[in-house]
Order: structure tokens, then C-alpha cells, then sequence
């Protein structure tokens, strides 16, 4: 008989640490003895004697093989445990020798829906020891291993399940990348109006307690980020909100100005620390602000205290809203107890035409741009002409249409999805065209149909598990509280991204995109033709696709990387970063490479040619490296993108480190500390969209980091090719210092 | 010097900026025709910051952009006489 130590339960039939609702095979071998003295343990800890009528059962509930074949099977099965003379078996053991005689019997289909999914045992043990480095905003720990472990099994499941045969084969192979496949069942990200937990307070599916709406200040901004909390999981990225400090100003109206700041300080901290949320993962949140009142909020009638009307409009505020929004810059620019840069939530500061005709706004810009500088957090947003926007999430940002500007007068209705984000590798489809354009145009085509169907197919699952209504896993997105469910389907967007067109430009043509007019244009072009597919693909389908610049934080470097293996030595030419060292990238989305020798006005001017095409959002970096420039020239240059150039966002990305030695936070990276020598620092950039230490970065972003070119010619008052005025092919005419030190 | 015309289907003054391009043509000046709906021209106009059609564009060796009319159609004779300038 066996003795204790033997009904030691691995963790994987055990099912993963508890409650992450592995599923279990409860029934598969528990009943009847037969003559075998052998037992199973099964994945919900159980122990039963072996009983092969149980594989036959499975097979035939799982799989649409007949019973005779199953029973077949059986045998067979039967007789290699008892041949082999195991004696420990595992369910999960059981299911693997099944799954070897389906594929012996050539029942692959059969084989596929009977398969386990689950991790090695290797695999668990690293997990748990060491950092993850797919996403940095993950910190290492057990509520974060949880969370990896178990979209790994999400991650299998929707491969396998959701999508197509063909789509995740075309994943498999890196041609494009499904973004967020462990949060198969959740939407991509979420913006919506503060307005909601105004009116409605905090009354989730599911929660323990009801909260009306909120009387004081400081319970909203609680109510906030507790309904922050709940979305974030229920969604795979980014939570942002719109408009904060004019939806605040109801609530602050007549509040002392050390009240005031008292409350900017707890909003910064309340979201920087939730780092206690969802797999010791911070909200990635992304607070949307404007020093004008946005003029479709003006004559909006603002909600105050108690979700009652206050009898005021939102053009009434703008005081109390601006005050605040100094106050959060305060906040920002005093940094966190250690001096460092506050990492979430992101300031987006939205500029438009009425920005400039608002009182104070020359003062407030210098504020901004001081914070730029020194910390780097603050985003600017450029809202050209009339067209009003609202950035969302992950820098998704939508114009404003006609049912848009009738939401906005009751604007808790304003809530916006991206349901999924899928990326198409672009220099692969370079290597693949082998120079013939045509080739080259049809296999863009080709990916973004499978781009769409990869859409339509997350599109159905979600549809099936919003169908389940308020009891079933997305409760909180079907919640209907204005006559609309939380989740409008019908509202929601699908983007398609892109990774490496510098790259898929440089294969193609030879040159670089900052190499000059012509290879710009063809970049152009591509995302041309990019833009009109997915116009075409929106009219075919009844689907709002929109081109976005994906983030990638490592779809970038796992992209490199399988071409590397498929397509050398081609790639071996085109990929950016160390191959010997692994640390391979391509560059981002739609950028020129952030190597590039290119003045901070040209990179923003030529990186912004491509912005209008781009309906989800785009952005510039600028990296500033140790210089830190003056306010007054951030000022400037922050109003001359603003009228010169058509790009979207700009953000300014200094570098620190911080010391664990002796608390203090130096500019530039540094392998010790400048003030008290210490090793024990830790470097702090922006990796994508967000600051984070560079030492949680994944290989192919801390290729990036050696490469990026850090503007410091530019930040010297006489630097070659400072300032820079005309088109992009005449870099160095007006030596005139754009971002001057101080 | 050559001329850049952007135009785009159902715009109402798009065929009045195709017939001045016609005419500058027939004066033996060099002019492009971009329509918005192709990869090819949505990228030039995008490049040149062509915001609205009938877009007509006047511009120099570099093809730097050296004079443009943006949503109006301008008489041929306006368009020569920026080439000559
Ligand atoms: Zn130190």
C-alpha cells in the first residue's frame, strides 16, 4: 500500500494554487473498484482506485468519438500502466497516455478537445522564483505568479478555443500578435466619465455593499479608484478617465487652496500605490485634464454633491477645475517620497485652439512644462481645429461624433472600449514580399483579414459571456444603470496595430525612414494603405477597426526574434539591437528609430506626418536623457508642435536613478550612486507608455534603452542641428536652440 | 516647379480643380493628380498636410510646398503666375 509521503500532491493535480479555478476532473476515475490495486489522484485532491470505464466516459463526453473506439482506447491504455507497472498515477498522467493513443489512432480533433492545459512543473517552479519580464508593470511576487500562472492556462485556452485554426497559427509564427491572450475573457481597455460614480455612486453586481453617491470630495476620488479596481479586472489594459479635475470642481467649490492640494496629493497617491491590485499589478491608469473647459462640457449642467445637479454648468467651474489641475502639477513635480517620478496615474493634458485663449495659460503651460523636464510625466495632447477628442485608454483617443456630442450631455453615457488589440509584423511581410511590391501590398492585405477575423472571432466569445447577463463573469459590464448596459458593444472599437514599419521600409527599400523624404513618403504610403483597409474591412463587417501604434512593450522583441529564426539571414540586416546578446527589437509602431540622429522638432514633425491616419492615438517621445531643458523652451516648443507640425501627443522621457542606499533620486542613469556611492540603485525611464524601473525591462527594450538617442546636442545652446524649422530633408538650416538648458 | 492637385471622390469642387489642372497641363506645366481614396495619394497628401480637397500645391525643385489652396480652386492663371514667383 502507499504511505503518506505518496498522496503528496504535486501542484499540478493539486490544480495551480488554490483559486485560480483550474478546472477539474472530478469524476474521471472516482467509483467502482476493479482488480487492479491502483490508485489516482485526481486534480481536486482526491484519491480513487483506478476505474478505466471512467476514460471511456470522459472521452465520449469531451470528444465526439464513438464509444466502441473509446473503449478501445481504454484497453490499450489499460495495458501500457499495467505493462509499465506505474504505480503513482496522475489524472493528468491518465489524460497524456488517452492523448497519445487519440493521435496513434489519428483522431486529432478528437485529441485537441480532450487535451489538458496546464504548465510544466518547470515552468511553475521558475514562476515562482523568478521576475516575469513580459510586462513591467508587474511586480514579482505570489499575487503576480498567480496571475501569470493562470493566463498562461487563459492564454492556451483561447488558441485553442477562441480563435481560428489559422489566426493562431499566424500568431504562433509571430506574423501578428494577439494582445492579452491570458485576458481572453475581458474587453482591451475602458474610458469613461467620473460622471457615472457621480449619479450613480458605487452599486456593482456582486458587491458587498451599495455606496450612494458620494458627498465629499475625498469619498468620490474613493469611489473612483474602488470602481478603477473593479474594472481593471475586468479589463486587460488601460483604465482611463476623462475631464477629472472640471468633474471634481463641483466637489472643491470654495475649498481652501491647502485643501485643495491636500486632495491632488491623495489622488496621485491613491492610484500610484494600488500596486495591491490585480496581480500586484498598478491600474494603469490614465487621468484625462483640461485648462479650458472643453467646449462640448460648457453648458453641460454639472452634478455636485449627492449626484444632485448643482443648478450650474460646467462653463461655471473653470476656476475650481483649474485650480485643481495646478495643484495635481504641484503633486507631480514634488515626486514621490523618494524624489522619484510618480509612475501611474498619467497626466494627459489636452491643448486646443481655446487652451490658448484661456486665462493663465502661458503660466500653466510653463508649470507643465517645468514638470516635463524635471519628472517627465506630463503627456500633451493636441486637439487641432474643431474636432474635439477624448483620449481613452492606452492613448486611445477618439474624435468626437454626432452621438458623441449627445452623449456628452449626459456624459455618465460616456464610456468607451477597445475590445482587443492585434498587431501585425510588418518587416515580416517585407522579407516575405522579397522586394516585389505587389507581393508586398497583398501580404498587408492578407494580414489585416486575418487581423479582422482574429476580431470577430474575440468579438463572438465576448458576446457569449456578456449573454450570461448579470450572473454571469462579466456582471459588471452588463450592470445597466442609464438604460444602456456598462459595456456598449455597439460603441466598441477593434484596433490593429503595427510593429517595425522603419524596418519593413528599410528591407524593402533599402534606407530608413530618417534617411530622407522618399522613405518617409513610402512609410506613408504603407499606413495609407493600412488606413483605407481598415475602412473597407469596417464597412464589410459592421466593425469599427482603427489603426493604433501598439504599445509593445515585447511584442517589439518577440517579433525580432522570430524573424531572426525564420527569416535570416534578411533579418540579421534589419533587426535593431544586439543579436549576440539576444537584446534584438524592432522599432516601434510608426517611429523613426529612436537612434536616429534627428532634432526633437524633426522627430515630432516626422513622426506626426503619419498621426492623422492613426484614429486610435499616437505619440512621440522625446528623450531627454540626463539634460534637463528649461521650462520656458519646453513651453515654446510644446506650442510650436501645436502649430507647426499635425502630431497627436508628445511626452518628454528624462532618466533617473534611485538610490536604496541613501534615499535620493539623481538625473541620468548611473550604475552607482552619484551621492553616496551605493550600488544598490535602481534606473527609472519610461519603457513604452509608462515609467517603471529599467530593471523588471525584457531583453529587446533594454536593446532599446542602449540605442535611444538622447537629444543632448539639442539641449546645448549651440548643438549641431539645433532647432530645426523647415521639412523634414533640411535638418540643419536655422541653427536655433529648440530645447535650451538652463 | 512642378503642380501637386489632391482630390477626392464625390467632392464637390474637385471636377472644377481637375479642368485648371487640365488647362495648366495644356500650358506644358508639370502637375500631379493624387486621389485621397489611393495608398499613393493619401500618403502625399498626408505628407503635405493636406487637411481638405480640392488641395492645388505649387512646389519647387525640393518639393518643398512653395504656394497652396486649400478647399478653393484658384484660377489657372493664379496658379502660373505663383511658378513664376
Ligand atoms: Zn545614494
Amino acid at each position: 500500500m502507499f504511505g503518506p509521503e505518496d498522496l503528496t500532491l504535486t501542484p499540478f493535480d493539486a490544480g495551480l494554487p488554490s483559486g485560480t479555478g483550474q478546472p477539474s476532473e472530478p469524476d474521471l476515475f472516482a467509483g467502482e473498484t476493479t482488480d487492479m490495486a491502483l490508485f489516482v489522484r485526481t486534480s481536486d485532491d482526491q484519491v480513487v482506485t483506478w476505474n478505466r470505464a471512467r476514460i471511456v466516459d470522459a472521452l465520449v463526453r469531451e470528444t465526439s468519438i464513438d464509444r466502441a473506439t473509446a473503449d478501445a482506447i481504454s484497453l490499450e491504455v489499460e495495458r501500457v500502466i499495467t505493462a509499465a507497472r506505474i504505480r503513482k498515477l496522475t489524472a493528468a498522467l491518465v489524460r497524456e497516455l488517452v492523448d497519445a493513443k487519440l493521435v496513434e489512432y489519428g483522431l486529432e480533433s478528437a485529441r485537441r478537445k480532450h487535451m489538458r492545459l496546464g504548465v510544466p512543473l518547470y515552468d511553475v517552479e521558475r514562476l515562482i522564483l523568478c521576475q516575469n519580464k513580459e510586462n513591467a508593470n508587474i511586480p514579482h511576487g505570489p499575487e503576480a505568479t498567480n496571475l501569470t500562472l493562470a493566463e498562461s492556462i487563459k492564454k492556451d485556452y483561447a488558441l485553442h478555443e477562441v480563435f481560428s485554426e489559422d489566426v493562431s497559427d499566424a500568431h504562433m509564427r509571430g506574423a501578428i500578435h494577439l494582445h492579452d491572450l491570458g485576458f481572453i475573457d475581458r474587453p482591451y481597455c475602458s474610458g469613461q466619465s467620473l460622471e457615472y460614480v457621480k449619479k450613480f455612486g458605487l452599486a456593482m453586481p456582486n458587491s458587498l455593499s451599495v455606496a450612494r453617491p458620494a458627498k465629499h470630495a475625498e469619498v468620490l476620488l474613493a469611489h473612483m479608484v474602488k470602481f478603477s479596481a473593479a474594472l481593471q479586472s475586468h479589463f486587460a489594459g488601460a483604465i482611463g478617465w476623462d475631464a477629472v479635475n472640471l468633474f471634481f470642481a463641483p466637489y472643491i467649490e470654495g475649498m481652501s487652496d491647502a485643501g485643495i492640494h491636500q486632495l491632488a496629493q491623495m489622488i496621485i497617491f491613491e492610484y500610484s500605490q494600488q500596486a495591491v491590485a490585480r496581480g500586484g499589478q498598478a491600474i494603469f491608469s490614465d487621468i484625462n485634464l483640461y485648462w479650458e473647459i472643453p467646449r462640448h462640457f460648457e453648458t453641460v449642467p454639472a452634478i455636485g454633491p449627492g449626484g444632485r445637479y448643482t443648478g450650474k454648468s460646467y462653463g461655471e467651474y473653470g476656476e475650481w477645475a483649474r485650480k485643481l489641475l495646478w495643484a495635481l502639477f504641484d503633486v507631480y513635480m514634488e515626486g514621490d517620497g523618494m524624489g522619484r517620478p510618480f509612475f501611474f496615474p498619467k497626466p494627459l493634458v489636452h491643448i486646443t485652439e481655446k487652451f490658448f485663449n484661456t486665462p493663465g495659460h502661458k503660466d500653466f503651460l510653463t508649470h507643465i512644462a517645468r514638470c516635463s523636464a524635471k519628472m517627465g510625466n506630463t503627456y500633451y495632447v493636441f486637439d487641432r481645429g474643431e474636432t474635439a477628442k477624448i483620449s481613452e485608454c492606452c492613448r486611445l483617443s477618439f474624435k468626437l461624433e454626432k452621438q458623441d456630442f449627445e452623449d456628452a450631455r449626459e456624459p455618465w453615457k460616456m464610456r468607451y472600449s477597445a475590445l482587443q488589440n492585434v498587431t501585425i509584423n510588418l518587416p515580416r511581410i517585407a522579407y516575405e514580399a522579397n522586394g516585389s511590391e505587389s507581393e508586398l501590398f497583398r501580404g498587408l492585405a492578407e494580414r489585416m483579414e486575418t487581423a479582422a477575423r482574429a476580431h470577430m472571432q474575440k468579438r463572438y466569445f465576448i458576446e457569449r459571456l456578456l449573454s450570461f447577463g448579470e450572473d454571469g463573469p462579466l456582471a459588471l459590464l452588463t450592470m445597466n444603470r442609464d438604460g444602456a448596459p456598462y459595456l456598449r458593444m455597439n460603441r466598441v472599437s477593434y484596433l490593429i496595430g503595427m510593429v517595425g514599419l522603419n524596418e519593413m521600409v528599410k528591407v524593402h527599400t533599402g534606407h530608413e525612414m530618417h534617411e530622407g523624404a522618399p522613405y518617409v513618403k513610402y512609410g506613408l504610403k504603407i499606413i495609407a494603405q493600412m488606413k483605407l483597409l481598415t475602412e473597407r474591412l469596417a464597412e464589410k463587417h459592421g466593425m469599427r477597426f482603427v489603426l493604433e501604434q501598439t504599445p509593445a512593450e515585447s511584442t517589439a522583441h518577440r517579433f525580432a526574434k522570430l524573424d531572426l529564426r525564420y527569416h535570416s539571414p534578411a533579418s540579421g540586416h534589419a533587426v535593431k539591437g544586439d543579436i549576440s546578446r539576444g537584446t534584438v527589437y524592432y522599432t516601434n509602431s510608426t517611429y523613426i528609430p529612436v537612434s536616429a540622429n534627428v532634432g526633437p522638432i524633426t522627430r515630432v514633425r516626422t513622426e506626426g506626418l503619419f498621426h492623422p491616419m492613426i484614429e486610435a492615438g499616437s505619440l512621440t517621445h522625446i528623450w531627454l536623457g540626463e539634460a534637463e531643458p528649461s521650462a520656458e523652451s519646453v513651453a515654446n516648443f510644446v506650442e510650436k508642435i501645436f502649430r507647426n507640425t499635425q502630431n497627436d501627443q508628445v511626452a518628454l522621457s528624462p532618466e533617473f536613478t534611485a538610490c536604496d542606499g541613501c534615499g535620493k533620486t539623481t538625473r541620468g542613469i548611473h550604475e552607482s550612486c552619484p551621492s553616496c556611492g551605493s550600488g544598490d540603485v535602481d534606473a527609472i525611464t519610461r519603457i513604452t507608455g509608462y515609467f517603471t524601473k529599467v530593471s523588471s525591462w525584457n531583453k529587446g527594450k533594454l536593446g532599446e534603452l542602449k540605442d535611444r538617442f538622447r537629444n543632448e546636442p539639442f539641449l546645448r545652446k549651440e548643438g549641431p542641428g539645433a532647432g530645426y524649422q523647415g521639412s523634414a530633408s533640411e535638418e540643419q538650416k536655422e541653427p536655433e536652440t529648440v530645447l535650451a538648458g538652463e | 516647379m512642378n503642380v501637386k492637385v489632391f482630390v477626392k471622390d464625390g467632392c464637390s469642387k474637385c471636377p472644377a480643380a481637375k479642368i485648371v489642372a487640365g488647362k495648366l497641363k495644356e500650358d506644358g506645366i508639370e502637375v500631379q493628380e493624387y486621389s485621397m481614396e489611393t495608398a499613393e495619394g493619401l500618403a502625399e497628401g498626408v505628407f503635405y498636410g493636406v487637411m481638405s480637397t480640392p488641395t492645388m500645391m505649387v512646389v519647387n525643385g525640393e518639393d518643398e510646398p512653395v504656394s497652396a489652396w486649400r478647399g478653393v480652386v484658384p484660377a489657372a492663371e493664379e496658379v502660373k503666375q505663383a511658378i513664376v514667383h
